[in-house]
């Protein structure tokens, strides 16, 4: 019997306005993977994540999470990572910890306050206090101190310095859940190419490619960054 | 998980409702008892009178942050940045809007019993109150509460502002919702929403009231009491709520 995939699209479709923003897509996504979602500005990749974590609505078709349509059951299973800050001003870092063990089963409270220490984050410390970069860090931290089945992180690497994408990566790397797959959507291929099992590539709302990362380098003889340059030329 | 979401939402809000209402209590002292301590002193009246000014803006002032306080609670939680936070919690539709309209409800009920408070303790204390006498007003007081009647109509009375606190706020909440649904100019949008639905709101009370009334021998009777306005709100809520939980559900669409 084949494993249920973690993520089912069916016939998925998007508008904004007139403007078709993915076009009827069908995807499949297994379990225990680290998963690309690659494509250039506007391909829709933030759309395809949002319409995963319902926090869009599809103008068509069905999206599934471990089995469960987007709805509360699917939410407890997804670990999301959005682009933006979304925790509350007035918050500490300690409400935050509070916050996620309240309504996620699967946070490890430990592993968060263990992480924050590390990073010599005070948990008593009001989020407004907190520099740009350790904001970020203290998401991250959260998002990835839960046991989820899926991980949707929307441009985790985008707009920090090298150093801090090391930070990120390893984090990622290290804490998530192995039975779970990750979803990771970045401009910044050749930083996590290495990490990568698989890729899509997104064009125009419609995937152009789902491949293995060792299928790409052993059929096609190119890197998934030299891949990605070749099918998105200007 | 509804009262987790209550948890979180009065913790983000207590903060400064409690210092709005610390302010108020404190104000009003200040003013009470410079009131009293002038008046006795016979010295210039003028700084209480800027007392009693400020004192009177802050009141306007406190109605004022709870309303935008609420509002904002709403729209920055469930439209904007937070709202990533709250819309990806395993929780339902209907639990988001109760865990917004109850603190909403419950902090503009707090609001207005902070200003009956504080608007006691400046008469007791400032001078022009000591005159009075006491007697007469707990004869007075103890003779409305004696009558069943009487004590019946306040509580209907009661229930009633309740509803239409209670519509109100989720007129507001179904008017940013709706908002929601315009590509561009969501706020203007909401706005608009909001006096279209007063405009229905007003016809229908309208209409209703005017089938209610009847004129005998020269005198006015209506026919619709406190009860049947209850109704009236609750039917108006029913409507915002099931708007609002229905783009909550089906359209939602966070920028």
């Amino acid at each position: 019997m084949t494993e249920q995939p973690i993520l089912t699209c069916k016939g998925l479709a998007k508008r904004y306005g007139r403007r078709e923003v993915l076009r009827e897509l069908d995807l499949a996504l297994p379990r225990g993977r680290i998963i690309g979602l690659l494509g250039p500005n506007g391909a829709g990749k933030t759309t395809l994540i949002k319409l995963i974590c319902g926090l869009l609505t599809p103008d068509g078709g069905s999206i599934s999470v471990a089995g469960h349509p987007v709805g509360p059951e699917s939410k407890a299973v997804v670990s999301y990572l959005p682009e933006r800050p979304f925790l509350g001003k007035w918050m500490t870092v300690r409400d935050s910890l509070g916050l996620f063990r309240d309504f996620y089963a699967d946070f490890d409270r430990a592993k968060a306050e263990d992480m924050l220490a590390r990073l010599g984050v005070d948990a008593g410390a009001r989020l407004t206090t907190l520099s740009k970069g350790t904001l970020e860090k203290v998401h991250l931290v959260l998002v990835m101190s839960r046991n989820a089945q899926l991980y949707v992180l929307d441009e985790p690497i985008g707009g920090v310095d090298p150093a801090a994408r090391d930070f990120i990566l390893s984090t990622i790397l290290t804490n998530y859940n192995e039975a779970g797959s990750i979803l990771i959507s970045t401009h910044l291929i050749a930083d996590v190419e290495t990490v990568l099992d698989e890729v899509l590539f997104l064009k125009d709302g419609s995937i152009v490619l789902h491949d293995t990362v060792d299928h790409i380098r052993e059929e096609r003889g190119t890197s998934v960054d030299g891949l990605f340059r070749e099918v998105f030329k200007c | 998980m509804l009262s987790k979401l209550l948890k979180y939402e009065f913790k983000s809000t207590c903060r400064m409702f409690g210092l709005v209402y610390a302010v108020l209590v404190l104000l009003c002292l200040l003013t009470g008892t410079s009131d009293h301590i002038f008046d006795d002193m016979g010295g210039d009246v003028s700084v209480v009178q800027v007392l009693l000014l400020i004192t009177v803006l802050f009141f306007c002032a406190v109605i004022l942050i709870t309303t935008v306080l609420n509002i904002q609670r709403f729209y920055s939680g469930t439209f904007r940045e937070e709202g990533y936070l709250l819309h990806t919690l395993p929780v339902r539709p209907w639990q988001i809007l109760a865990g917004k309209c109850i603190p909403a409800l419950l902090w503009t009920m707090a609001s207005g019993a902070v200003m009956v408070f504080s608007l006691l303790l400046l008469l007791l204390t400032s001078s022009g109150i000591s005159g009075v006498d006491w007697s007469e007003v707990y004869d007075f007081l103890a003779e409305l509460f004696s009558d069943g009647q009487n004590v019946a109509t306040m509580a209907r009375g009661g229930i009633m502002l309740l509803a239409m606190l209670l519509a109100a706020i989720l007129q507001v909440y179904a008017s940013i919702s709706l908002g929601q649904l315009l590509p561009a100019h969501r706020t203007a949008g909401a706005v608009a929403v909001w006096f279209g639905l007063s405009v229905a709101e007003n016809w229908t009370a309208a209409l209703t009231l005017q089938t209610s009334v009847t004129v005998e021998n020269g005198i006015v009777y209506m026919r619709a009491g406190i009860v049947w306005y209850t109704v009236f709100y609750l039917v108006w809520s029913a409507v915002f709520w099931a708007a609002t939980q229905w783009v909550l559900t089906a359209r939602l669409n966070l920028e």
